[in-house]
């Protein structure tokens, strides 16, 4: 399967700030990747160089364009929410979907009025006067009704509730994700994508730490209750992170032999919150 | 790029300047037609009198290029108030444009569709440059074919309550020749004044906050700095002061020295303006908005 999306050797610097360090990733259809990282750790800025925001040395393919130089027909089939307050305030939700129609090769209006018919967002509102949570509606009502191949979320429910949140995931494989498609997404709430996920990419201080599909990642990372007789002989097997909670001393091990585990404790796969613990605070790279 | 975009990205500018734009034009020219028609209202009789008088003086009436100058003059009084506010209006237009879809973050969403840099930033020239005084000038079009209207009705009367034909007026007016001499300064207005909106753009590309300072500060300072270094120097005069004021003088010796040889008075404004275009002035302009587009390409999202 060709990739859709193909980044080799991507840097970028802010002054003498090294935000971006050599990042490889690749992604086909079919694929929803979770770009995962703490603050700072450049995930926006990676989102950014991909399509054609800023600039970066290295190379970055998507759908066969350079966003760099072809940022315009690359947008053509790549939809992106940065954030869920980006939305124009003085915009009154009618204009919203004329400029889209207007402005965009690939907006289906009679999509996009179906979708907010199941909302409660009258037409003639203004932005300004939406909640946070209708705004973040109507922002996916005009980008699912792209018919995108790629869709790039950045943190697209921050600040939201949970109801708005599942919401949002709901349509989002509902009404857009389908095998010829693929979608990058990064958020903090990993717990709550997690079931969404193919793949994930975990990043820190600008270097891919992590990139994986969710199913190997699961055979490879294992969560181990360990007994408390087994403690010291669990430590020599290096544990990537260690955590006691009531009595309880859990540790999660890369790429240990199965057999050795079930000889510690009880064996059990861990969430991918748990496996971005461990990664995220363990000295060394992996 | 293509025509659809084109169009709907004038719409967005329109839209987001609604109020402005449909407002401030709809209260001059309430204004304008009201105050005189209330005067009119509340004109004692004697002083009704006197005006007929006036208006149906033969010597009056045979004095057609007269007439057509005051028609002329008349016009141009009406287009006056509808002109400054919109040079105002365009002013703030400039100072915010790019600024506000900085601050409320919007960046994002408008360049995360597929809709170039240099059609953003185009569509916004023009909008400030062409779009928004052409909306007031419409305007007063508008105020001068009520007051049309009104003496129209008022040449009705006349004729047909006094006896009194003021018919021929209306064929040296020369209303719609005048009309379009009015409409012909636009583009020479907006090329003169295009380095100034590009400042302007520019100061709210780049500015982080207080735009309308990032335009005025530079100036002033260098200003400042200019006149000190004169002073010091014992210099005759400094260089941008002196080219500022010769590019933005406007007075009466501009268009008398510029239209000794014309005979149509409805051209003087138009040659006038045209005469302070200046070749060097817009190559700076253009170099501008090129800063312009270049940051908005390359630091919209640092």
């Amino acid at each position: 399967m060709s990739a859709m999306i193909s980044i080799s050797g991507l840097q970028k610097s802010y002054k003498n700030e090294q935000v971006l360090n050599d990042v490889n990733l690749t992604l086909s259809a079919g694929q929803i990747l979770g770009l995962v990282g703490p603050n700072g750790a450049g995930k926006t800025t990676c989102l950014q160089a991909l399509l054609g925001l800023i600039s970066y040395d290295g190379n970055i393919d998507v759908l066969g364009y350079n966003p760099r130089k072809n940022r315009e027909k690359m947008l053509a089939d790549v939809a992106y929410i940065a954030d869920v307050a980006v939305l124009p305030k003085w915009i009154k939700v009618s204009q919203a979907l004329t400029y889209m129609q207007g402005v965009h090769p690939n907006f289906n209006r009679q999509k996009a009025e179906a979708f907010l018919a199941k909302t409660n967002i009258p037409a003639t509102a203004k932005v300004k006067t939406l909640s946070k949570g209708m705004v973040t509606q109507l922002h996916l009502a005009l980008i699912l009704a792209v018919d995108a191949k790629i869709l790039i979320l950045d943190e697209p429910t921050l600040g939201l509730d949970i109801l708005t949140r599942r919401q949002f995931y709901t349509h989002l494989l509902e009404d857009f994700y389908d095998k010829d498609k693929c979608i990058i997404v990064t958020t903090h709430q990993i717990e709550e994508i997690e079931h969404i996920l193919t793949d994930v990419a975990f990043i820190r201080e600008g270097k891919i730490v992590l990139n994986q599909s969710v199913d190997d990642i699961r055979i490879r990372f294992k969560l181990v209750a360990v007994d408390n007789e087994h403690f010291e002989l669990a430590k020599t097997y290096n544990p990537l992170f260690t955590t006691s909670m009531m009595g309880i001393t859990s540790m999660l091990f890369d790429n240990a032999a199965p057999e050795v585990l079930a000889t510690l404790g009880k064996v059990s796969s861990p969430t991918l919150a748990d496996i971005f613990v461990g990664v995220m605070t363990q000295e060394t790279h992996l | 790029m293509n025509n659809s975009q084109v169009i709907t990205s004038f719409r967005k500018e329109i839209w987001e300047f609604k109020k402005t734009l449909f407002w401030v034009p709809l209260i001059i020219a309430i204004f304008i037609i009201a105050a005189p028609l209330l005067k009119w209202i509340l004109m004692e009789d004697d002083q009704s009198s006197e005006w007929l008088g006036i208006i149906t003086n033969v010597d009056n009436l045979a004095n057609v290029e007269g007439f057509t100058r005051i028609f002329l003059t008349a016009i141009m009084g009406m287009f006056v108030p509808f002109i400054m506010v919109s040079l105002i209006i365009q002013l703030y237009y400039f100072t915010t444009c790019l600024f506000d879809e900085r601050r409320d973050l919007s960046v994002y969403f408008w360049r995360s569709l597929p809709v170039s840099d240099v059609l953003s930033v185009g569509v916004k020239l023009i909008t400030g440059a062409l779009v928004v005084p052409t909306i007031f000038m419409l305007a007063a079009t508008c105020v001068v074919f009520f007051f049309l209207l009104f003496a129209l009705i008022a040449c009705l009367v006349l004729s047909l309550g006094y006896g009194v034909s003021l018919w021929g007026l209306w064929g040296s007016a020369d209303i719609i020749s005048n009309l379009t001499s009015i409409w012909l300064t636009l583009l020479p207005y907006a090329l003169w004044m295009f380095p100034v909106f590009a400042w302007l753009m520019l100061a709210s590309m780049f500015a982080s906050k207080a735009p309308f300072l990032w335009a005025i500060l530079p100036i002033v300072a260098i200003l400042l700095i200019e006149s000190y270094v004169v002073e010091y120097l014992h210099l005759d005069g400094g260089l941008l002061l002196h080219t500022l004021r010769e590019y933005f003088a406007f007075g009466q010796g501009l268009i008398s020295n510029e239209v000794t040889d014309i005979q149509q008075p409805r051209f003087m404004l138009f040659l006038a303006l045209s005469s302070k275009i200046s070749g060097v002035a817009t190559l700076i302009g253009i170099g501008l908005m090129y800063i312009t587009y270049w940051l908005r390409v390359n630091k919209s999202h640092v």
